[in-house]
């Protein structure tokens, strides 16, 4: 039962992902390979490496803002509808479901023969991205009605909610500039396998008493729904996710809905003691041309009710459309148009950065001889504090983040966060990566406070994968 | 290697063990009882004559008009609407009093269901002011549901003289709303 419950957990963690990428464990983990991929600029110890394909790096991440599963599948024998109603008037519209999972299908890089300062870094990564903004006004008129709310203005741009599944190709170049500064870039060709954007909305629904009758209900919307990969969906016979990522496979390698992105990074250490890392991830667009299917409402209408106009005096039966041309007419004022569209979407821009302070024994352990490639040089301890900010449409989803971080043994060094979010004041996280011969396997995972029961957790990520990593016998 | 697969052994306990205890005391099937009630208010029909459009019949003029009203059957009301209250208000300034009727029609144009509303006369042009709510409980929505045809009628009681003519003032009004309590299971 336990078991079928995780199923089911884990499928609803993919199917609503909530929260934020931040990978607070990942950044500035310089012994773990996957590291450049939040920040190119970082400082890299090793001479290549090489992730184990589809094993290198599994990340899934699910948050809700507002509200648990515990919150409203807990079986304490209350009423769910209570617990709906409960929940629901405490959301409001900045509380946001946030789910994502990727995985890394190649991962490798290597130093440059040549001009040893410079690292390259290259792979394959499969991303699924979700995330909706609570649509508070519309889910209040659809629960309660508006019934009672005169002049309350529901606010028809709440509904602002992306999914998208893609898969990216990237190649990143690392370089050494000199002593104390570091820098990179990546560059990124994503592949968007389907696409669904409801960002740019706006329109109210409004009631106030009418001049000519009890009341007069306004809206204006300016409503838009854009999706890519689809509407050929339509024609095929999906009757679960199976089928589903079936369908989307080969889209995976062209699917005709291109974007462009790119990643920047620098690590800079003016001494010893200090280091300062930046990085800004996927600043990108996708364009969407092919298999496309939009979905507007765009118009404005006051309705006050139907006007009996009674053709003249008389008992012969007056039988009109009223109703009908109502109705007509409120087609015509507000059209709901299924188009298609080109158009484009933003992926979520990252911002990272980090002050690091480090401590401790200098050159630790120098001597011992592991035989793992493992770096050494430098303090065995770090403290800092890390920034992460997220970019959605109209709003920017910020962490900040407290770690320390230490080499425990050569094959084991491990780093704990503590993380301030929207999500919750009590995340803490723990990653460790460990070295045996060549390979390296690494762990993170935040919110573990509750991993005794996840259902409790506003938010959790894991991330763990293997690499194999080439001994630099420099 | 021995050490390695240890420990590697160790880590996947420990995830397995988190996965494990992932979740404690909760119900998914809960979903399943899922109830939504809203109350959606909405203006319905309205109209005004002045006391001018009743002084150009003779006798007692009446008018009359309708409406198809298939709004109740389609299926979005057909299977979740569960009760209903409509709200009529009659505003009279004529110095007449008037009988009013709502009519409602089934699709084969039986009349199944009537309200009447008397409406008395203004004095010196004081609006008299008739509200009138008609409440359709679970039990008679049935009714709602199988109208296709709404009528409303006024007719003009000319008990006492003088009769009204083109230089009468005042006028009588129809106002009407509804709020149609939902169900959605």
């Amino acid at each position: 039962m336990i078991r079928k419950k995780c199923i089911l957990f884990f499928i609803l963690l993919i199917l609503y992902q909530v929260k934020a990428q931040n990978r607070q464990l990942l950044y500035n983990f310089r012994e773990i390979p996957q590291s450049v991929m939040v920040n190119p600029g970082v400082e890299i110890h090793q001479k290549a490496y090489a992730g184990i394909p589809f094993m290198s790096g599994i990340y899934a991440n699910a948050g809700s803002s507002g509200f648990t599963m515990h919150d409203l599948f807990s079986d304490d024998g209350v009423n769910f509808n209570v617990k709906v109603n409960r929940i629901l008037y405490d959301l409001n519209d900045k509380d946001i479901i946030d789910v994502s999972e990727q995985i890394e299908i190649l991962f490798g890089g290597y130093r440059s023969k040549k001009d040893r300062d410079n690292f390259y870094s290259f792979g394959v990564y499969q991303e699924l991205d979700f995330y909706n903004y609570w649509p508070n006004d519309i889910a209040r008129i659809a629960y309660e009605g508006n019934a009672g709310q005169l002049y309350r203005k529901y606010d028809l741009g709440d509904l602002n909610a992306q999914g998208e599944i893609i898969t990216a190709v990237h190649f990143g170049v690392n370089r050494k500039v000199n002593k104390s500064l570091t820098v990179g870039v990546r560059g990124k060709i994503y592949n968007s396998m389907i696409n669904i954007t409801a960002s740019r909305n706006s329109g109210t629904f409004v009631t106030v008493p009418g001049e000519d009758n009890v009341y007069r209900h306004m809206i204006n919307a300016d409503m838009e729904v854009h999706t890519s990969g689809y509407a050929s969906l339509w024609d095929k016979n999906i009757t679960g996710i199976r089928d589903f990522f079936k369908s989307i496979f080969w889209r995976g390698f062209f699917s005709g809905n291109l974007g462009l992105g790119m990643d920047l990074g620098f690590t800079y250490s003016p001494n010893d003691y200090w280091t300062y890392t930046g990085s800004l991830q996927d600043l990108g667009m996708m364009f969407h041309i092919t298999d496309l299917e939009s979905y507007t409402l765009r118009g404005a209408y006051a309705l006050e009710g139907i006007e009996f106009l009674f053709g003249q005096a008389t008992d012969d039966e007056f039988l009109n459309n009223y109703w009908d041309d109502l109705k007509d007419d409120l087609e015509e004022q507000i059209p709901l148009d299924t188009i298609k569209t080109v158009y484009t979407s933003f992926r979520p821009a990252k911002l990272n950065a980090a002050v690091i302070h480090n401590f401790g024994n200098l050159r630790y352990r120098k001597n011992y001889d592991c035989g793992c490639d493992v770096d050494d040089s430098g303090f065995e301890n770090s403290v800092g504090l890390q920034l992460f900010a997220i970019h959605r449409p109209h709003r920017i989803n910020a962490a900040l983040t407290a770690f320390y971080y230490r080499r425990i043994f050569n094959f084991l060094r491990a780093k704990v966060t503590y993380t301030l979010d929207k999500y919750s004041y009590n995340n803490v996280g723990l990653g460790i990566s460990t070295h045996f011969a060549n390979i390296n396997f690494y762990l993170l995972a935040d919110n573990i406070l509750t991993y005794g029961n996840l259902a409790k957790s506003n938010q959790a990520s894991v991330q763990f994968g293997f690499n194999y990593i080439f001994e630099d016998k420099r | 290697m021995k050490g390695v697969s240890k420990i590697i052994g160790w880590i996947g306990a420990v995830i397995l063990m988190m996965f494990s205890s992932c979740v404690d005391d909760v119900d998914f099937d809960q979903a399943n009882d899922i109830v939504l009630d809203p109350a959606i208010e909405l203006s319905l029909v309205y109209f005004k004559f002045s006391a001018q459009d009743f002084a150009e019949a003779e006798g007692e003029p009446s008018y009359k008009d309708s409406t198809d009203a298939d709004l109740f059957s389609q299926d979005f009301f057909e299977y979740n609407l569960k009760a209903a209250e409509f709200y009529i208000e009659h505003t009279n300034t004529i110095n007449k009093p008037f009988f009013a009727e709502v009519l409602f029609f089934d699709a084969n144009d039986i009349e199944i269901y009537s309200v009447d509303v008397s409406i008395p006369a203004s004095t010196n042009g004081e609006p008299v002011i008739i509200p009138t709510l008609v409440y359709f409980p679970e039990d008679q929505i049935g009714i709602l549901k199988n109208t296709s045809k709404i009528t409303a009628e006024i007719a003009l009681i000319d008990e006492s003289p003088p009769p009204l003519d083109e230089n009468s003032e005042g006028s009588i009004e129809f106002n009407s709303s509804a709020i149609f309590y939902m169900e959605f299971k």
